[in-house]
C-alpha cells in the first residue's frame, strides 16, 4: 500500500467516514506499519488541540441587531457595515453630540450654526456613540472589479445623509445631482486616511476620491423649495476608463 | 457519520429546518428568532475561526443571516439550510479577508494571535495558540478545517458548501493539516 492510501485511510478515520471494509483495510496497515502509527497519532493530536479552542459566545445584542433587520413582510434592508450600529447614525449623533472634529472647517453660506445643525461642516468623523438601530432609507451595492462597497442613505428629521464606504482601484469621480428635488448641501465628513477631494454647487457635488475610502455627504431638505420627502439624488460613478455606474437613491 | 473527539458539534435537523423557513416565509416572525437563535452561534464561531476577530465575526454573521433572508424566496428545500447559510457566512469571510490583506492593519490582539504561537504556548494558552496556528493557514485551507472540525460537517456538505469536488475537500483537509502539524510540533504541543 503507498503512503497516499494510507493517508487517505487515517484521514478518513478521523473524520468519520470510513466504512467497514475500509476499517479493516486501516487496521491491518496500522498492524503493520509503525509509521502509520505515528502518523495516526499526529492526526489525532492536531484534532484533539482544535477540540481544546472554546466556543465563543455571540455577543448578546447580535441577535437582537439581526431580528431588528429582517422584516419578513417586506424588503429586506441589507446589512450596516458596523452590526450593531448603522454607521450614518452614529455620525449623525456624533455630529449632535459634538463630538466631530472639524478638519479644514469653512462655510459655504453664510448661515447660523447651532448645536445640532451640520451645515457648513467639513471634517472628519468619529463613530464610537451607541445608537439605537435604523434602517437605510436606500441602498446601493457596489460590486465591480474595480470599485467595491456600499452607499446607504439615511434620513433624521429632514436631514438626508449618503453613507459611502467602498474600495476604489484607481482615482474615482463621483458626481451627486439633487437638482430640483428641494435639497442644498449640508456637511461632508470622512474618516479616510486619503480624504476626497470636494467640489460643491447648489444643486450638485463632485468627489474625486481612491483607495479605501469612508465618508459622509449631509443634504437637507429646504422648506422654500416644497418638497419634504421623496427627493432623489443621482449617481454617477466614473473611472479613468469611463463611467462604471450610475443609480439613483430615494428618500422613501 | 461521528467525530472520534469533542470538537462542539453543529447537529441540525432538516426537517425542522424547512418548516421554519416556510413560517418564515409566511411571516411569522416566532420561526425567525428560533432559527437566528439556532444558527447564530455556530455560525459566529465558524466566522470567528475563520477572521479571528471578535467584531468582524459579528458583521459577518449578520450579513450571512440578512443575506439569507433577503433571499429566502430564491431557497431551494431540497439543499440543507445550514449548507447555504454556512456557504454565504464562509464566503463572506473570505471575501473579507482578502479585501483587509491588502488595506487594513491588524488590530493589536490580532496580531498577536498570528505572530506569537510560541510566546502563547509558553504562557499556556493553548487554544489561542491553535487559533494562531489556524490563521497562518491559507482562507480556503482554514475554510475546510473550520467546516470540519468546528461544524462536524461530513465531506460532502463541505464540498457543498465550498462548491468544491469532495476530492478537493479530502486535498485540502490533508494539506491544511500537514501545515497545521508540522507548525504544532515545531512549537512542541504534539510529539516530535
Amino acid at each position: 500500500m503507498n503512503d497516499k492510501k494510507y493517508m487517505e485511510l487515517i484521514q478518513a478515520e478521523l473524520d468519520g467516514e470510513l466504512n467497514e471494509d475500509q476499517q479493516a483495510e486501516l487496521d491491518s496497515l496500522l498492524d503493520a506499519s509503525a509509521e502509520a502509527r505515528t502518523t495516526r497519532k499526529d492526526f489525532r493530536d492536531l484534532a484533539g488541540l482544535l477540540g481544546q479552542i472554546p466556543s465563543r459566545q455571540p455577543p448578546e445584542s447580535l441577535r437582537q441587531s439581526i431580528l431588528a433587520q429582517i422584516d419578513l413582510a417586506g424588503r429586506q434592508r441589507p446589512a450596516p457595515s458596523r452590526w450593531a450600529i448603522p454607521a450614518a447614525a452614529r455620525v449623525a449623533i456624533a455630529f449632535a453630540a459634538g463630538i466631530v472634529v472639524t478638519i479644514g472647517l469653512f462655510r459655504l453660506a453664510p448661515v447660523e450654526i447651532g448645536p445640532t445643525d451640520t451645515r457648513s461642516l467639513v471634517g472628519s468623523m468619529v463613530r464610537n456613540q451607541a445608537l439605537p438601530n435604523e434602517f437605510p432609507r436606500d441602498r446601493l451595492e457596489l460590486e465591480f472589479n474595480i470599485l467595491q462597497g456600499s452607499v446607504e442613505l439615511h434620513r433624521n428629521n429632514n436631514l438626508l445623509m449618503l453613507e459611502f464606504e467602498f474600495d476604489a482601484k484607481g482615482p474615482m469621480n463621483l458626481a451627486l445631482d439633487f437638482a430640483d428635488q428641494g435639497l442644498q448641501f449640508e456637511g461632508f465628513a470622512h474618516q479616510s486616511v486619503t480624504p476626497p477631494g470636494l467640489q460643491v454647487s447648489t444643486d450638485s457635488i463632485g468627489i474625486a476620491a481612491s483607495g479605501d475610502q469612508s465618508f459622509v455627504v449631509f443634504l437637507a431638505y429646504t422648506s422654500e423649495k416644497g418638497a419634504i420627502s421623496g427627493a432623489s439624488i443621482a449617481l454617477e460613478f466614473h473611472l479613468p476608463g469611463g463611467q462604471i455606474h450610475q443609480a439613483v437613491l430615494t428618500d422613501s | 457519520m461521528h467525530q472520534l473527539f469533542g470538537c462542539p458539534a453543529v447537529v441540525m435537523n432538516k426537517d425542522r429546518d424547512t418548516a421554519l423557513l416556510s413560517d418564515c416565509r409566511r411571516g411569522d416572525r416566532n420561526a425567525l428568532e428560533t432559527l437566528v437563535r439556532r444558527y447564530e452561534k455556530p455560525i459566529y464561531n465558524a466566522a470567528y475561526r475563520m477572521l479571528g476577530n471578535p467584531d468582524d465575526a459579528a458583521d459577518i454573521t449578520q450579513i450571512a443571516f440578512l443575506k439569507v433572508f433577503e433571499n429566502l424566496d430564491r431557497y431551494n428545500p431540497k439543499f440543507k439550510f445550514f449548507s447555504w447559510i454556512y456557504r454565504i457566512a464562509v464566503n463572506e469571510s473570505i471575501n473579507f479577508l482578502k479585501r483587509r490583506g491588502h488595506q487594513e492593519p491588524l488590530d493589536d490582539r490580532q496580531a498577536s494571535s498570528l505572530r506569537g504561537p510560541a510566546a502563547l504556548v509558553e504562557s499556556g494558552r493553548i487554544g489561542d495558540c491553535v487559533q494562531g496556528v489556524l490563521m497562518e493557514l491559507q482562507e480556503e485551507q482554514r475554510a475546510v478545517i473550520v467546516l470540519r472540525h468546528f461544524t462536524e460537517c461530513s465531506y460532502q456538505e463541505i464540498a457543498d458548501i465550498l462548491q468544491i469536488p469532495e476530492k478537493t475537500v479530502k486535498s485540502r483537509l490533508y494539506t491544511a493539516r500537514q501545515i497545521m502539524k508540522e507548525k504544532i510540533t515545531a512549537m512542541g504541543l504534539v510529539g516530535k
